[in-house]
């Protein structure tokens, strides 16, 4: 198994490792994240399970049942940890995003 | 009819042109049912409609893994669930459609994942291609040199078909080495500065033709195969084969039950080595085993039946008749239509004859294939270079190659010892080819063509119009008037 990170995670990715946290199979993690996003992001077959491929082989994620052609997954310690880094990514982004909009150019050139 | 057949060509770099044609055909009534090695597209008939297709990159098929039909048929569900009914796959481009117009959720909703798959695909390609365009060079190399200057290459149809197939096989694989290197790298670039991914317009109608050209000729190969098998009874063809089929039969194997299973990476990469081993020692043991056997002889009795051949055998030149082995091998080929060889011997008298008949298309064939012995004689006595250079360093005379083979006395040797020993054997060479290959200038034979090709002239090359005789027997001089008359009585020769 090769345990390496994905340094910045796609949107689908993203959605898709959130949705693990529970067990699901492939079409309910479609309709989840579906929900999630109001039908804003949606994540079509093809690419759900070129990602589910990916994630299994790199260890992010792990198959827990295998039913009448239903594959479920889980979300693994090592997917959590990158879905976690991703998370503070984004609310770093978040928190820029926030500065500059409450105007913090002064402070900028004050900086010294 | 209900179903057409197309010559097309589907690939990573193309697809959604193709999603394009099949709307087109869908509109006119026919819906893509099976797609046969990326180029044979099957219809069948609906009634026209209006179509929409998806064509999907999905199941990265790698040395050692494959989804299972369970995984196939999950994806395939999955994608119905969401609006799309499935036709058709082409190795790992699976095709879906649904009515113009209605609600489905795209099958790829993210182009830089859609391209990573497209790129995983092409890289496997490419590492296949780049093993195969070397390994068809030489092949093409080595058909090319047997077609052009060697006697089997006359007689057998193999090169010869093969010697067409080979280049438009290897134009093939340059051909598509090329367009998937610029496909991808002009799509890294694009998924780099956020652009979409560009897809082939062509109508490749080069990849079109040569597949075609490709199928055409594979069909007379097996063709031919089949001919020889079964009524040349050539089992030399058959034997021939073996390992193909052996191997064949194991990576198959291989494919359809360790790829898919439950197995860990680690034991279907120990599997996989062992697959590569058993399917090239296996093959060789058995064709060991045949030959050891005496399998691929011809005949099931000592003598075979040679009556309407025009051969030789080791009675024709004994007042009483001999215990007799012999083994006779048929031939045909496109140059050559009718060709044989038997060859006979006798361990009670220990003698042997080896009779090489050939009939070929035109009387200029014929001639050709005479020059071609006559080089073969030539390169057998090249052969005994190293050894001819070992005797003028050490001063050794050797009766048999110099003395019976090549009519050299030691006073010819001794006259060449001043020289520098590469000239020394060079002049030998050179002596020895004249002695031995020697024209019929004396009309013993009243032939359109005989050389003598040894010394001792126990082998010769007849040719009498587009008929072409080599035989070889033991101290039985083709000079002696008593020989030649057995010979071309035999023979049926004026």
């Amino acid at each position: 198994m090769d345990n390496k990170k994905i340094k910045a995670l796609t949107q689908p990715m993203y959605y898709i490792l959130l949705s693990l946290k529970e067990e699901r199979h492939g079409y309910e993690i479609m309709q989840y994240v579906d929900w999630l996003t109001d039908g804003r992001v949606k994540v079509g077959p093809g690419t759900l399970y070129s990602l589910l491929s990916r994630f299994e082989e790199d260890g992010y994620i792990k198959m827990v049942s295998d039913d009448d052609n239903k594959k479920t997954y889980l979300i693994r310690e090592l997917g959590s940890e990158v879905l976690d880094e991703e998370i503070i990514r984004l609310e770093l982004l978040l928190k820029d995003a926030n500065a500059v909009k409450g105007g913090n150019e002064d402070e900028f050139q004050n900086r010294k | 009819m209900n179903f057409k057949i197309e010559n097309n060509y589907i690939h990573i770099t193309n697809y959604p042109t193709i999603e394009k044609h099949f709307e087109e055909l869908a509109s006119k009534g026919w819906l893509i049912n099976r797609i046969i090695a990326s180029n044979i597209f099957i219809y069948k008939k609906i009634k026209p409609e209006a179509l929409d297709f998806s064509i999907s990159p999905y199941e990265i098929e790698t040395e050692y893994t494959r989804k299972t039909k369970s995984e196939l048929a999950e994806f395939q569900s999955v994608c119905e669930s969401v609006g799309w009914n499935y036709a058709t796959k082409s190795f790992n481009l699976h095709i879906y459609y649904k009515e113009k117009g209605s609600e489905a959720l795209d099958i790829q909703t993210d182009e830089e994942e859609e391209f990573r798959i497209i790129e995983t695909i092409g890289k496997r390609y490419l590492r296949g291609l780049y093993i195969q365009i070397p390994l068809f060079l030489f092949l093409c190399w080595s058909i090319m040199r047997q077609l052009l200057t060697g006697v089997d290459g006359m007689k057998d149809s193999l090169p010869q078909l093969l010697s067409v197939l080979m280049p438009i096989t290897l134009l093939m694989l340059v051909i598509e080495t090329f367009n998937i290197n610029r496909f991808l790298k002009k799509n890294r670039n694009n998924m780099e500065i956020g652009e979409s991914i560009e897809y082939s317009k062509s109508n490749f109608y080069i990849n079109r033709v040569t597949f075609t050209a490709t199928y055409i000729l594979l069909f007379i190969f097996i063709l031919y195969m089949l001919y020889g098998i079964i009524f040349l009874k050539n089992t030399f063809l058959l034997i021939a084969m073996i390992p193909i089929s052996i191997t064949l039969i194991i990576g198959v194997l291989y494919r359809i039950i360790i790829k898919p299973s439950k197995m860990t990476t680690k034991s279907k990469k120990k599997s996989f080595v062992a697959t590569l081993v058993l399917s090239t020692i296996i093959p060789i043991i058995l064709f060991g085993f045949v030959f050891i056997n005496g399998l691929n002889r011809l005949n099931d009795g000592d003598i075979p039946n040679i009556e309407g051949y025009k051969v030789l055998s080791v009675n024709d030149f004994q007042n009483s008749t001999v215990a007799e082995d012999g083994d006779l091998r048929i031939q045909a080929s496109i140059l050559l239509p009718t060709s044989y060889r038997y060859y006979s011997h006798s361990n009670q008298i220990y003698e042997r004859t080896n009779t090489e008949y050939s009939k070929a298309l035109t009387e200029d064939l014929a001639k050709i294939l005479v020059k071609r012995y006559v080089k073969l004689a030539e390169i057998q006595i090249n052969r005994d270079r190293k050894e001819l250079e070992i005797y003028f360093e050490e001063d050794i005379y050797n009766e048999f190659l110099l003395g019976e083979k090549a009519g050299m006395s030691l006073e010819d040797l001794n006259s060449l010892k001043d020289q520098d020993i590469k000239d020394a054997v060079e002049t030998t060479i050179g002596r020895i080819k004249e002695r031995a290959i020697t024209k019929d200038g004396g009309g013993l034979w009243n032939a359109d063509e005989a050389y003598f090709l040894n010394y001792n002239k126990t082998e010769i090359i007849l040719r009498q119009g587009k008929e072409v005789f080599y035989i070889d027997a033991t101290e039985k001089d083709f000079s002696d008037p008593e020989i030649i008359k057995v010979v071309k009585h035999k023979l049926g020769l004026n």
